[in-house]
Parts: C-alpha cells; structure tokens; sequence
C-alpha cells in the first residue's frame, strides 16, 4: 500500500470502504481539496484524453 | 462532437432554463473521479421551460440521439407538452434532460433536495449529496454502486470536515 494512502486511512478509517472497492482514495482526497471549477476543468481534460483515445483506439 | 459540459451548463444559465443538475456529472462537481461522458438535468417540462430550453440549444444542432435518423429537436407550442424525457446530442456533448428523478420524484421534488454552487462564473442547482446518493441507489446498476461507494466516501470525508470546524 502506497504511504499516502496508509496515512489517509489512519487519519481518515470511513474511507477503508472506498479503498476496498478499488476506489483511488488519494486521488479522491486531492480532489476534495479543490474548488468547483478546478474539478470541472480537470475533468474536461481527462474526458477529453478519453475521447482521444477512444478514437485512436476505433481508427486501428 | 467535442463535449464541453462547462460551457454546455453556462448556455443553459444565461438561457434561464430551469434544471437541476443530477447524474455523473453532480458527482464530478462533489468531488467524484468517475469520468462520465453526459450530462444528466432534472428540468421543469413546463411549455415555458422547455421552448426557453430549445433557443439556448438552437446554435448547437441539437437532436433526439435516440432516433435512428437523429431527428432535430424541434420544441414548439404545439408539441412541449408530449416530452416526458429529451435524450439530446449536442455540439457541446450528450444532454439528458429528464421530468423525474427515480428514487426522488417529479422535478419540483427534485428541486426541494437542491443546493446552488458556485462553478467559476455560473451557479447552478445540483442534487444534494444525500439525494444523488438516493438517486444512484434507485438505479442500482453496477457502475451506479461504484458511485453510491465514493460519494459516501466524498460524504464522510465533508460530515468529518464540518465536525472539526464545529
């Protein structure tokens, strides 16, 4: 287990469900730590790369 | 079509359309990691709502994505009060716009369990967190369980917060 997550878990128990399921409990966390907006746009940027992807992986 | 929910949300703003927003993308604005590739509304049908909801969609070429041939979306006086649901593709990205809300009600039910936030320049009505997580357990499929696990976690991790500070 990654150290960031040990300490999240020590510091944060409710989360032991979370990390279970396979959840990325630090990304989670860092998330939390920022405004609205910023997880807006951080999420159009990982939609986008998936669209990318996505159409990489269909043009094969 | 290249989505663009932040721009897509601020067109509806300047729109007037009345929406709540619900689905995935209620989660990303709570925090969630989950990319989801729409954007899921709780409006109000009424005829007045949904022609306001036609012009602010008019530039960008809406249509039924549920059509085989992608039937533009054409909202008027006569035809408003026949929708129930609009499943939209857009140039901006895939819109869902729905009456009702499994698990929570018709709009106006939906609109009690709302709660304004701030996304840079625009407010908008999302789904509280306690409903969204009622929403998400209504549909019970299984990426809707992985969402129910990380807003709980999201939920936990805020009731934590707010005790501190208390």
């Amino acid at each position: 287990m990654e150290d960031r997550e040990k300490i999240l878990l020590q510091k944060y128990p409710q989360l032991s469900e979370a990390k279970e399921y396979g959840i990325d409990i630090v990304m989670l966390y860092e998330n939390l730590q920022r405004p609205v907006q910023e997880r807006v746009k951080r999420h159009q940027i990982a939609l986008d790369t998936y669209k990318k992807l996505h159409n990489i992986a269909h043009d094969k | 079509m290249n989505p663009d929910f932040y721009n897509l949300l601020e067109l509806l703003k300047k729109s007037n359309v009345d929406f709540i927003l619900i689905g995935g993308f209620a989660g990303v604005v709570y925090g969630s990691t989950m990319v989801t590739q729409d954007i899921d509304l709780c409006c109000d049908f009424s005829k007045d709502n949904l022609l306001k909801l036609q012009k602010a969609l008019s530039s960008l070429h809406p249509t039924h994505r549920q059509t085989p041939k992608r039937i533009p979306l054409e909202l008027n006086e006569n035809n408003c009060e026949t929708f129930k649901n609009l499943y939209l593709d857009t140039d901006l990205g895939q819109l869902d716009c729905v009456s009702s809300v499994l698990g929570l009600g018709d709009y106006h039910k939906v609109l009690a369990q709302s709660q304004i936030v701030t996304d840079g320049n625009i407010q908008y009505r999302v789904l509280t967190i306690d409903s969204l997580i009622e929403s998400k357990k209504a549909l019970g499929r299984p990426r809707d369980k992985q969402a129910v696990t990380e807003l709980e976690a999201i939920r936990k991790l805020k009731n934590n917060s707010q005790e501190s500070q208390e």
